[in-house]
């Protein structure tokens, strides 16, 4: 049921957002992009052409076995109970060169999928559900062709944080920026894990300015797409921003999940986001926090001293030297400073006044720039929907051409963006291993087979992308077979039961 | 689906599912049987008008975004007035049936299928909170949920977390519960319960249930953090069932909705000749013929038509086709009869009417023309036959007699009561202009047409539309949400609201009403103008004046003809106006 309203929808979300890369099947959004996009990340010009690395790519490099198995949860196995049809019922979307995107694909076996990438080196590939049949024939089965599974996506974009981040905007993402996201993904991880008892969830780096969340458990994704915006309504706090003040969606009290979010929000705040970020450092960037405060009196009055404090003691707020330096306890970061000086300030404020109402509010208000500056921000439109396409784990991004790799969401704060493995690189690390060797190309060729990504600087990726999501991912895929199985063993015996009557 | 058919049997509408309770609201039904018996068309048709009725009130209340306490108490009157039978039975019967009837009515589409169910979901819903609390746990315990509250075990150990989420909704009073009978488990409470072993059980028995369900079954809970969720699980309090009961309710109806769709053919073609037409129609009908109110003007003349509409007394759907005639003297068939009809509603007379259209269309038509087109739409809306003394007027019929007779003449006929009833045709009411037809290879289709402008206009030429009638530029963005959200009557009342600088209570279902509004509003400032200091007697009089002059045909710039926001405006306006 993909309407046109539907994708207008989406389409719209997307220009308001100036959204996410990978979410759309619309050829025309992405050219736009493609203009936003280019001068911060020029891709490069000089060696190979783009089109011949990602061939090297798909025929070496893609973890293509590993990410069909994924896709098949089982399915693909000889158990009894498995479903053959399972992995041609779910769509795949290529995006081909000059933005044209070849909508509902799907495949029997890897084999056939590492044959069609090898043939249509797509630059991208988006992810769809699984459909009630094979999406090719959808046009046969018309009403009844309908989205029956999909992970539960979650999509944060840089771009959502433009109106708070110091460093840059747009397209833009460095290590100084992670911290918004490092935080986003350890406070949503918690949530989907504790409150929602999801166990199987993906954590991805989307190649530019962005992470994509996978949540694989059978439960997440047979969730109906009310449910998923429920989803979305949960974790979810800022309901909008407004003259440049982020609308929250909380009261005076704390939902339980919003109290845990806190306690992680709080250590972030002070060890990450002000000091990397120096929100306190410029008038700017101080008087828009500042805004959050109720009171007058206490806002100018900060501001004015600050005026004349003048610059921080690592002008220009370096990350590394401003983080070294807290680190060091012989200094604290001009922001960190200016920051317990105004939750003091507000604090003897509120003890002034008369009223218990009032002085909570002017307290609350310290939480609400917290959450305001650093609970997540998620692209909803992405969630909501099961036939929400997204952009699969390990593509290469078309402009970066940095590798989508998984993000341990324990480490996520040592996560650096500019680390990530780029398409050049790893094709480069390739050839050097087969000069090394020595042996023919052919050969090498044909002993690298379809896992040439060993020894690259890809491995340890994928490896973790097998160790710590796939293989849990296979062992209770299997025991949801086993338990079909055996249901379908008792409804059998049942049945047999009734006949011999 | 067969009830129709079916052969008589003494119970109609099976039983209460509850006989023992009293109360009005009580026979809360998941309509899982159709019910048998027989119903007159009379009734098939009344019933069903009164339950949509009470859907599309609930629905607007919704939409204007009144509190759930306050659509409560709206429901609660609504039920009242169009669902109550004259004994419990009866309500019963009404309930059951109307609901069976808006099942197959709205089962066809799946736009209607997914109105119905969000409609009936909200009504359940208010009807199950407005029963006790004793009876919500019998109703939910006789669904046979497969639900079981929580082990005080269990309770002890989250009381703090529960009493947290109820904290951070507000419910203040429930939070206290919680944490003190969490407190009776220890040792502490036990000294208690020796001491005062009365009380201290009284506070056993009532101790708070919480029920442990999969969170996918209570989606609006989790969606706005209503809940405790711990590993999939949500905790629902004992107040909050409606939503796992209103959750099985919807599931059930979806299902039901999905097997009428099945169903429905073959009950068209059983019924083609009686019911499938009425249930065909009904989605489309206005519920709001019984109670139109009463357009408060008198005649007024052609002349005064120009003045009314620059004085923006006229809805937008009627102000673009006004603009529309008065530039291009040109209006197709449908815009011509939504027109016509308007202006016959607010009290132009036949002949008035005929001068207007002469004059509209006098420039490019010829005389011939005109009569041979308009002056019979004219006189059809009217009402006239084409023998009274009009035609001695206008030439109207050069259509040989035969065509004449074979084309017209049944409606003519009709509408004079020879056919049928006798019926004076009234004005369209908006869900018929909303549901009117309007593409066509005219440029300007949505004027020559007719229709509804906040339907048909793209958010650019309503922003255009509305500006140009000076409405308040924040009132326009909220007016094309509302028209972007297909809400196109609260579209227009938010205009209202925008252009006039006052709000519009009572809702608009025919552009009289909103003409009306328009004029009550702008005479009740007048009457306030006038009282407000000594000059402003002879200010009212030049603001009736005004409203006369206007009918002489003079055309009054519109910055000066602008409703006055406040009695000082009203003396801008009229200290502008040359006397």
């Amino acid at each position: 049921m993909e309407t046109a309203t539907e994708r207008q929808d989406a389409k719209r979300a997307k220009t308001e957002h100036q959204a996410a890369e990978g979410a759309e099947p619309m050829a025309v959004d992405d050219a736009v992009q493609q203009k936003d996009a280019a001068p911060p990340e020029q891709q490069q010009q000089t060696g190979p052409s783009m089109r011949f690395l990602m061939t090297q790519y798909y025929k070496k490099l893609f973890p293509v076995q590993q990410m069909f198995k994924w896709l098949c949860y089982g399915n693909d196995s000889s158990h009894a109970a498995a479903d053959g049809s399972f992995s041609s019922r779910r769509e795949l979307c290529f995006t081909l060169e000059g933005d044209i995107f070849v909508r509902y694909q799907s495949y029997k076996s890897w084999t056939d999928l590492a044959t069609d990438l090898a043939r249509k080196v797509p630059s991208k590939i988006d992810i769809g559900p699984v459909y009630t049949h094979d999406p090719r024939q959808r046009a046969k089965y018309a009403k009844d062709f309908k989205p029956v599974q999909r992970e539960l996506v979650i999509d944060i974009d840089m771009t959502d944080y433009d109106e708070l981040r110091t460093c840059g905007s747009g397209g833009h993402i460095c290590s100084r920026c992670w911290p918004f996201i490092a935080v986003a993904i350890q406070v949503l991880d918690t949530a989907l894990r504790e409150d929602f008892g999801f166990q199987h969830i993906l954590w991805v780096y989307s190649g530019r300015r962005g992470v994509h969340c996978w949540v694989a458990d059978e439960g997440a994704r047979l969730l109906a797409d009310d449910v998923r915006a429920s989803v979305v309504g949960y974790l979810s706090v800022i309901r909008g921003v407004e003259g440049g003040m982020a609308k929250l969606g909380m009261g005076m009290v704390k939902h339980p999940a919003l109290e845990r979010a806190e306690r992680l929000l709080r250590s972030a705040w002070r060890q990450h986001l002000l000091p990397e970020q120096c929100l306190l450092d410029e008038p700017q960037h101080y008087n828009a926090l500042l805004q959050y405060i109720p009171d007058e009196e206490l806002r100018s009055s900060l501001a004015a001293k600050w005026a004349k404090g003048g610059q921080g003691i690592v002008p220009g707020g370096n990350r590394r030297a401003s983080a070294a330096a807290a680190a060091a306890g012989d200094s604290v970061s001009l922001s960190v400073r200016r920051w317990d000086e105004l939750e003091k300030a507000v604090k003897e404020q509120a003890s002034r006044l008369p009223s218990g109402k009032a002085a909570k509010a002017l307290e609350k208000s310290l939480d609400d720039i917290i959450f305001a500056y650093s609970y997540p921000r998620l692209d909803v439109e992405v969630t909501k929907k099961m036939n929400h396409l997204l952009k699969a784990p390990f593509c290469v991004h078309p402009k970066t051409g940095k590798v989508c790799v998984p993000i341990d969401p324990e480490a996520a704060w040592d996560f650096d963006p500019d680390d990530v493995p780029t398409v050049q690189q790893l094709v480069q690390e390739i050839n050097e291993q087969q000069q090394d060797a020595g042996a023919s190309p052919q050969q090498q060729q044909q002993a690298a087979g379809a896992e040439g990504w060993r020894g690259t600087s890809l491995e340890p990726y994928i490896a973790a992308f097998a160790s710590s999501f796939l293989s849990p991912l296979a062992a209770s895929s299997k025991a949801a077979l086993n338990e079909r199985a055996q249901a379908a063993a008792a409804e059998q015996r049942t049945q047999r039961a009734d006949v011999s009557w | 689906m067969n009830f129709i058919n079916s052969a008589p049997r003494p119970v109609v509408g099976g039983t209460p599912t509850s006989q023992a309770s009293k109360g009005p609201y009580l026979e809360l039904s998941m309509y899982k049987e159709v019910p048998t018996g027989e119903i007159s068309l009379e009734e098939f048709e009344e019933y069903a008008l009164d339950r949509l009725r009470v859907l599309k009130a609930i629905e607007e209340a919704k939409l204007r975004s009144k509190s759930e306490d306050t659509i409560q108490a709206d429901v609660e009157t609504l039920l009242k007035k169009h669902m109550q039978g004259s004994s419990r039975q009866q309500t019963y019967r009404k309930d059951v049936l109307s609901h069976h009837i808006l099942r197959l009515a709205y089962c066809r589409t799946a736009d209607l299928r997914s109105w119905l169910l969000a409609q009936e979901a909200l009504l359940f819903k208010f009807r199950f909170k407005a029963l006790g609390r004793q009876q919500q746990v019998e109703f939910f315990s006789s669904m046979g949920l497969p639900y079981h509250a929580i082990s005080d075990a269990e309770f002890e150990e989250l009381a703090g977390q529960l009493a947290a989420v109820l904290n951070a909704c507000g419910e203040w009073d429930k939070a206290k519960a919680v944490t003190s009978s969490s407190r009776r488990g220890d040792t502490h409470g036990l000294q208690d319960i020796g001491r005062s072993g009365g009380a201290a059980a009284a506070a056993v028995a009532s101790r708070p249930l919480f029920y442990k369900v999969p969170f996918q079954a209570v989606p609006d809970l989790v969606g706005s953090r209503r809940v405790l969720l711990r590993a999939g699980q949500a905790y629902v309090g004992e107040d909050q069932v409606y939503s796992l009961v209103v959750g099985a309710f919807r599931s059930c109806l979806s299902a039901s909705l999905a097997e009428a769709a099945r169903a429905w053919g073959a009950f068209s073609a059983a019924e083609a000749d009686r019911l499938a037409p009425l249930v065909d129609s009904l989605p489309s009908r206005s519920v709001y013929g019984s109670d139109n109110r009463k357009v408060p003007v008198g005649e007024i003349s052609a002349g005064q038509l120009a003045g009314l509409v620059a004085g923006r007394n006229f809805p937008l759907c009627m102000s673009v086709m006004y603009e529309r005639l008065a530039s291009e003297h040109h209006l197709k068939h449908w815009g011509l009869q939504q027109f016509t009809l308007f202006l016959k509603s607010i009290g132009l007379p036949l002949e008035q009417a005929l001068l207007f259209f002469r004059q509209q269309f006098a420039p490019r038509t010829p005389g011939d023309k005109f009569n041979k087109e308009y002056v019979y739409s004219v006189l059809y809306n009217y009402g006239l036959a084409l023998n009274s003394s009009y035609l001695l007027l206008f030439v109207v019929c050069r259509t040989p007699g035969d065509k004449f007779n074979k084309e017209y003449a049944y409606n003519v006929r009709y509408n004079y009561g020879q056919e049928g009833k006798r019926q004076d045709w009234s004005e369209w009411s908006c869900v018929k202009i909303i549901n009117q037809e309007v593409g066509g290879a005219c440029a300007g289709a949505g004027e020559c047409n007719g229709g509804c402008p906040y339907k048909t206009y793209s958010a650019e030429q309503l922003r255009a539309a509305l500006s140009r009638l000076n409405c308040n530029d924040k009132v326009i963005r909220e007016v094309v949400d509302k028209a972007r959200g297909k809400h196109y009557q609260l579209a227009c009342g938010l205009a209202f609201e925008g252009i006039t600088g006052s709000p519009q209570e009572t809702g608009i279902n025919k552009p009289s009403e909103y003409y009306a509004s328009s004029i009550e509003l702008a005479t009740q400032r007048a009457a306030a103008a006038a009282g407000a200091n000594g000059a402003g007697e002879q200010q009212g009089q030049q603001q009736q004046q005004q409203g006369q002059q206007a009918g002489g045909g003079a055309v009054q710039p519109q910055q000066q003809e602008g409703p006055p926001q406040t009695p000082a405006g009203q003396r801008a306006v009229a200290a502008g106006t040359p006397a």
